[in-house]
This record gives C-alpha cells, structure tokens and sequence, in this order.
C-alpha cells in the first residue's frame, strides 16, 4: 500500500543473479536472464530472493559477452514491437541482423565458448547464429582448408593428400 | 559445495574483482581486464559434443559433409551418421560447364548410391534430394532411393527438380509427415489414357507444391487422411492450366492457393478447413502464349466460387485482390461466391 502513494516512481527492476565458472557474479535483469531456456525452465519454482544461477561450464569472458548479446535482443526486440504499435516504419530487425554478425565475428576460441555456452543455456537464437557462423567458415573450404582454420590435427594413418 | 565455502568464495571473487577493477582504472580502461588466455588457438570443432557437431553439418551439402571424412580420426565417420542428407546434383556441374557436365551427372549419381551404401543405417530424418533426371534408368535409382529413405523412417522428404517418369516413387507409406515437391514435373499414371494423377499419401501431414508442371495430368487427385496443411504455388501458368485437381483431406486445417490457377477444382471433404488463404493470379495479358486458352471471369469465378464452397466453414479467408479486380467484363457470378463472402466478411 505503501507504494500507491508514490505512483510516478516505477518499481525497482527484478534481477536475478548469475554467478560464472571463475566465481564472477552478474547481477542482470530479469527478462535478460529469462532469454535462456535452461534459467526460464525452473524459473518459477525458484523463490524471490533466491535466484541465483551457479552456471559452471561459462566462463566469465563468456558469460559477459552472453548477457551483452541477451540485453541487445530484449532491448531491440521491445523498440521493435513499439515500431510496429505505432505502425512506424523501422528497420530494427535489419539493424539487430547486423548486430548480430558483429558480435558473432570472433575468433575461433571465443566462438567455441559462445557455442558452449549457447548449447548449455539453451539460447536458441544465440546457437543458432554461431552454428550458423561455424557452417559459414567451413562451407566451401577443402578439408586441409578447415584443418589450418580450425586448428584439427590430422591424426589419420593415411593421409590422402599426401599420396596424391 | 556448502552455502558457507559458497558465500567465501563470492567474497573472495568480489575481493579479486575489485582489485582488478582498481588496476583498470589506473589504466583508464573501463572494462575489466581480461585475462591473458593462451593465444594458440585449439581444435575447437573437433571438441564439440556430436549433436552440435550434426547440427553445424545440417547447413551443408552432403559432398562437403563426406569430405569431413579425411579431416582427422574423430571426424572419420561422423557423416555415417548424421540424420539430414541433403544432395544436390547442382552442386555438381556448376563448377564445370560444357561438355562435362553429363559426366559430372554420373559421379552425382554414383555419390548418392554410395553414400547411402556407406551409411551406419541410423534413421534418416530429413531427406532432400535435387536431381534432374534425364533417362528411363534414373526412375529405378530414384525407386531405390527413396525405399532407402523410407525404411530409414525418414519424417521430411523434399524433391526438386526433378522429374517422375512413373509414379510408384509418389505412391509412400511409412512415416513421411512432410512431403515436398519443388519445381517437380509430374507424368499421369501408367496404363491409362485419361491422365489421372492418383496421390494416396497416408501419413503425410504437410504437403507442398512448389513450382510444379502438370503439363501431362489431367486430373490430379490429392486423397491424404492425415493431411493437416496443403500449399500449392504455381508460377508459370504453362504448367497447370489444363489440369484439374481433386482434393480429398478430412484433417485439413490450413490450404494455401498462390499463383495461377488450375483448369477447375473439386474439394471433398474439406470441412475442417480454418485457415485458407487463395492469392491467385489469373488471366494476365496474353503475350506470347497463343496456345494457352485464356481463362474468362466466368471460368475463373467458377473455380473461386467451387473453392470457397468447397471450404465449408472456414474461419480465416484470405482473397488477393489480383483475381477479383481487372478487366472490365470480367463480373463474379453473383449467385456464388457473393454470398458466400458475405458471410465471410462478417467474421
């Protein structure tokens, strides 16, 4: 009761906190948090002030560029539907697109741990673009092509380049 | 790990933090520095679980994926097992033009046969197979083919371009939910004059028609129980103009009608029809086609009118306004369609 008497000030934002492999904590709102599946699954049963995610297999490095990629989305996806209420014309899907192969432009290792990380959330969009990514690079590369990209060891007793 | 060793490690990760956070600002950076991770870069693809790994092959085409073979022992025999097989035979003369293209052809089809050969025999879940067939002999291979797939338990088939000489291969059984025809040219049924083309798709739920030339079908006949989405999209009005269609789908809940119009349309048994969007295109200026007789409003507002009828209680119809705007002259029979709209427009 004690809040309807100041109606101009908005409830403070609902936060959940998530807490990397190295012991980092991340302190996020919710909906960010909400974009993966995993986290959203058992969201509920999970009392208030107990909702903390010890999320062991991300890294912090990981973990910061996920919430960074999970904010963009919420937030771009919210000026979007307010684009299309106001019937305005926007090229926020075009704008987020782009976006998107920005931050997916990394080198392999990061790539490796964004796809990890994706996989283990459940991030779909997320995993979708690095798989994505991943096809991309190996697409029309020969095999030694995608040996030297992605660093693959070429353990066969047979090697049939060499013969040729 | 107990709250207590929790709550000191928080506190000892906060401590580092801030430490960390203090040499940052000394160094006027703003962001926390990140620490330096060994810069020789590892075999990440080698390393992911195998379903991520399926998951990146389902982006490429089967000769890339089969290549992945001789990356390293690891990757061996992954492919054997990977359950969407995508070919294209494209993919196989395009980089070579003239005369070796039919030669090319030939490794297409001799890649196809072993890679269905040299598979662990796991179940298949997508197959998509885009294979101009040019002679008699090919119809065997595409039989043998497609029975592969089927006892693989494949749930999607998608064909392109490609052409049926007889249509065992379309007669299908077994757990085919999804059947697609892209740019596919359909023959009539063997042993018969009258150019029936039967469809009995027992277990088929999502139909499509992509592009398709119906030149030597007559009459194409669509009787599947289970069909819940029906789409035909035709763009060349060479191809379909003198075909009429049977439809027979008790389930169906979704049809979609895009492009030119076939010669007439019967539908049975089509009352559960929710959503039905017909975007047609019809009688364009004729340049060109003499041979293709022109189809009058009458005609045309016969078949709208036999479809929407046909629809029963649809609650979503779409019309383009391509079909019912145009040349003057052209009138919608009033006694049909009119009022059937009416009570559509209601909703």
């Amino acid at each position: 009761m004690k809040d309807s008497f100041n109606p101009s000030i908005e409830p403070p934002k609902k936060t959940v906190t998530l807490v990397s492999s190295d012991g980092y904590d991340f302190e996020v709102e919710e909906e960010v948090a909400l974009e993966s599946q995993v986290i959203k699954d058992g969201f509920e049963d999970k009392a208030v002030d107990d909702r903390e995610y010890l999320l062991f297999n991300v890294h912090s490095d990981t973990l910061e560029l996920i919430i960074k990629y999970c904010e963009k989305h919420v937030s771009s996806r919210k000026s979007i539907s307010a684009a299309a209420a106001s019937s305005s014309s926007s090229n926020g899907e075009e704008a987020l697109k782009e976006w998107d192969e920005h931050f997916i432009s990394v080198d392999t290792n990061t790539l490796y741990d964004i796809l990890m990380a994706a996989d283990y959330l459940n991030i779909k969009s997320l995993l979708d673009l690095a798989i994505q990514k991943v096809a991309d690079t190996i697409h029309g590369r020969s095999p030694e092509q995608i040996r030297k990209k992605f660093n693959i060891e070429n353990d066969s007793i047979i090697d049939p380049w060499a013969s040729e | 790990m107990t709250m207590a060793t929790m709550a000191y490690l928080k506190r000892e990760t906060e401590r580092i933090r801030m430490e960390s956070e203090q040499e940052q600002n000394s160094s006027s950076s703003n962001k926390r520095l990140k620490p330096t991770t060994t810069t020789n870069l590892q075999d990440i693809l080698s390393h992911l679980p195998e379903p991520l790994i399926n998951h990146i092959l389902n982006f490429l085409d089967m000769k890339q994926i089969v290549q992945t073979c001789l990356l390293s022992k690891r990757w061996q025999n992954l492919w054997e097992s990977i359950p969407n097989l995508y070919f294209n035979d494209l993919k196989w003369y395009l980089t070579q033009t003239g005369p070796g293209r039919k030669f090319k052809k030939n490794k297409f089809r001799y890649f196809v046969d072993s890679v269905l050969l040299l598979r662990d025999g796991s179940d298949i879940q997508k197959f998509t197979l885009y294979f101009s067939s040019s002679c008699v002999s090919d119809n065997k291979r595409l039989d043998r083919w497609i029975s592969y797939a089927l006892r693989r338990n494949v749930q999607v088939l998608t064909f392109g371009a490609t052409e049926f000489f007889h249509t065992n291969v379309i007669r299908l059984s077994g757990y085919v939910r999804t059947l697609e025809f892209k740019g596919v040219f359909f023959p009539c049924d063997d042993g018969s004059d009258d150019g029936v083309l039967n469809m009995d798709l027992v277990n088929v739920e999502h139909l499509l028609f992509e592009d398709c030339g119906y030149c030597n079908v007559k009459k194409l006949v669509v009787n599947a129980p289970a069909l819940k989405s029906l789409m035909i999209d035709t763009y060349d009005k060479r191809l379909n103009h003198s075909t009429v269609v049977k439809i027979c789908c008790p389930k169906m809940v979704v049809i979609l009608c895009k492009g030119y119009m076939f010669k007439d349309y019967t539908l049975e048994n089509c009352g559960n029809v929710v959503i039905a969007k017909i975007d047609t295109i019809v009688n364009p200026i004729e340049k060109g086609l003499p041979d293709i007789p022109k189809m009058d409003g009458e005609g045309f507002g016969r078949c709208l009118n036999k479809l929407i009828h046909g629809l029963g209680n649809v609650r979503c119809l779409t019309l383009s306004a391509h079909g019912l705007q145009g040349e003057p002259g052209r009138t919608l029979p009033t006694h049909g369609p009119a009022t059937a709209l009416q009570r559509f427009n209601s909703q």
